[in-house]
């Protein structure tokens, strides 16, 4: 007697793998396109986790750990090591996924003119998808989601240590142009093992510490910092111009560092401090990490 | 003129990679089902598609899309297998009897079935969907589908005997 409901499950099973798809998600918006024009507006405002989860991943997959960008303090313990010939970090300047091949194409050309800057590759769309894929290849629900549009191109380059050592910030200098998404650099490569700074707000563990400001999360940085035993106070710099607030640190011989990232905090001319921790006044290692809130 | 498209640039981004999402996710899933339905590879792509072309059109108002394209996809197979009954009178209803195979057999009493019974066998059967589920894909009331799953198993059995 043959278990009918168990031989239709296998057959229809079997039958359905004959069966094979004609992917053209292009075609499919291009056919509404026209309907598009006479229909209200979509009312969703937040994109799908998965493809902000991809995206995320995506953005991981070609860069190191941090999303830092130091100023050196002309302390007199240098505590960023390494020959002053040496590289710098690696850098990536991630782009904004609509941007114009043009405007990825003017981010390149403003990177080769900024001093220190060596080695620069632009990895496209399609490049960081097959990187993409590469990576998470044992996981196909969420390469089967995502397409190369989706993922952001990015400018690599490495930062002659000379130059990131004095004063150079690519956040900075990036961070405000409306084709760049996002700017991340590892640590110096020479630079020893990150020593984390024992003042409040400051935790983690080896390379990948995470720094608390008031009410956001920065993302993991590696940061090198010191452990020194002379001590300094905070100044007090809110309400100062951001590049008055990074001189001012840096005359103290402190570190600053800026991601930038989760907050999206601004770091043009304009910009001002409105938070910093540790708060003014409190005793720090010189080299200590110092970080702000800015606001324009 | 320059500004509304950047305002329009926001928005029409986020329902791109949205529906993009949804289409990766939805596309093999329906055309197979839908393959099991009209028996034919292009057909079974073609209704997907213009199941995804109006849901796309709908994109931002629905809920939720899933259930609706099940509800589309279902009813352009319903109209195709109508159409081309229309059109192909010959198509064979007939029962193979003596030592053909057990697929055979299935296929042909499955494809004798009224729409909506074959419907609900595959979605029962292939896509596993529960009963309630089934009924809102279909458009019809849960206590239906039951039924309707009943009278096609009995149909193949009978066929097997």
């Amino acid at each position: 007697m043959i278990d009918i409901e168990e031989e239709l499950a296998d057959h229809l099973t079997r039958r359905a793998a004959q069966a094979s798809s004609h992917r053209d998600v292009d075609a499919v918006m291009a056919e509404s396109a026209v309907v598009l024009l006479r229909v209200a507006p979509h009312r969703r405002a937040v994109s799908p986790w998965l493809v902000r989860l991809a995206v995320g991943a995506a953005a991981a997959v070609g860069v190191a750990t941090v999303g830092v960008f130091a100023l050196r303090s002309d302390s007199p313990r240098p505590v960023v090591a390494g020959p002053q010939d040496s590289a710098g970090p690696t850098c990536d300047v991630f782009i904004r996924p609509e941007a114009t091949a043009q405007e990825i194409a003017g981010v390149g050309d403003a990177l080769r003119q900024q001093t220190g800057v060596t080695q620069l590759r632009l990895t496209t769309q399609q490049q960081a998808y097959e990187e993409f894929l590469r990576r998470f290849a044992d996981n196909q629900e969420l390469t089967s989601s995502v397409t190369a549009d989706i993922l952001p191109a990015r400018w690599t380059f490495v930062l002659a240590s000379e130059i990131a050592a004095r004063n150079q910030s690519m956040t900075a200098t990036f961070g405000s142009d409306p084709a760049v998404k996002q700017v991340r650099c590892t640590p110096f490569p020479s630079s020893p093992e990150p020593t984390l700074v024992p003042a409040t707000g400051l935790s983690g563990g080896s390379s990948a510490t995470t720094y608390q400001m008031p009410a956001v999360t920065r993302q993991a940085s590696a940061t090198d910092c010191a452990d020194g035993e002379r001590t300094v106070a905070v100044p007090d710099v809110k309400g100062k111009l951001l590049r008055d607030a990074l001189a001012l640190m840096r005359d103290a011989g402190l570190f600053v560092f800026e991601s930038g990232v989760p907050a999206g905090d601004p770091t043009g001319p304009g910009a001002t401090v409105w938070a910093q921790e540790p708060d003014a006044g409190t005793l720090v290692p010189v080299g200590a990490c110092i970080g702000f809130r800015t606001r324009n | 003129m320059e500004r509304a498209l950047e305002t329009r640039a926001g928005p029409d981004r986020e329902r791109t990679i949205e529906f993009a999402a949804f289409y990766a996710k939805e596309l093999d899933g329906q055309v197979r089902r839908a393959f099991l339905l009209v028996g034919s590879n292009d057909a079974a792509n073609d209704v997907v598609h213009d199941a995804f072309v109006a849901v796309y059109r709908r994109w931002g108002e629905l809920d939720s899309p899933g259930p609706y394209l099940n509800r589309v996809v279902l009813n352009g197979c319903r109209d195709l297998v109508r159409q081309r009954a229309r059109h192909e009178r010959a198509l064979s209803r007939v029962v193979p009897v003596g030592d053909a195979a057990i697929a055979d057999i299935l296929d042909d009493v499955l494809n004798g079935l009224p729409f909506n019974h074959r419907a609900a066998i595959v979605l029962r059967f292939y896509a596993q969907m529960p009963v309630a589920e089934i009924a809102n894909s279909l458009g019809c009331r849960p206590g239906s589908v039951g039924p309707w799953i009943d009278r096609g198993l009995k149909k193949m059995r009978k066929a097997l005997s």
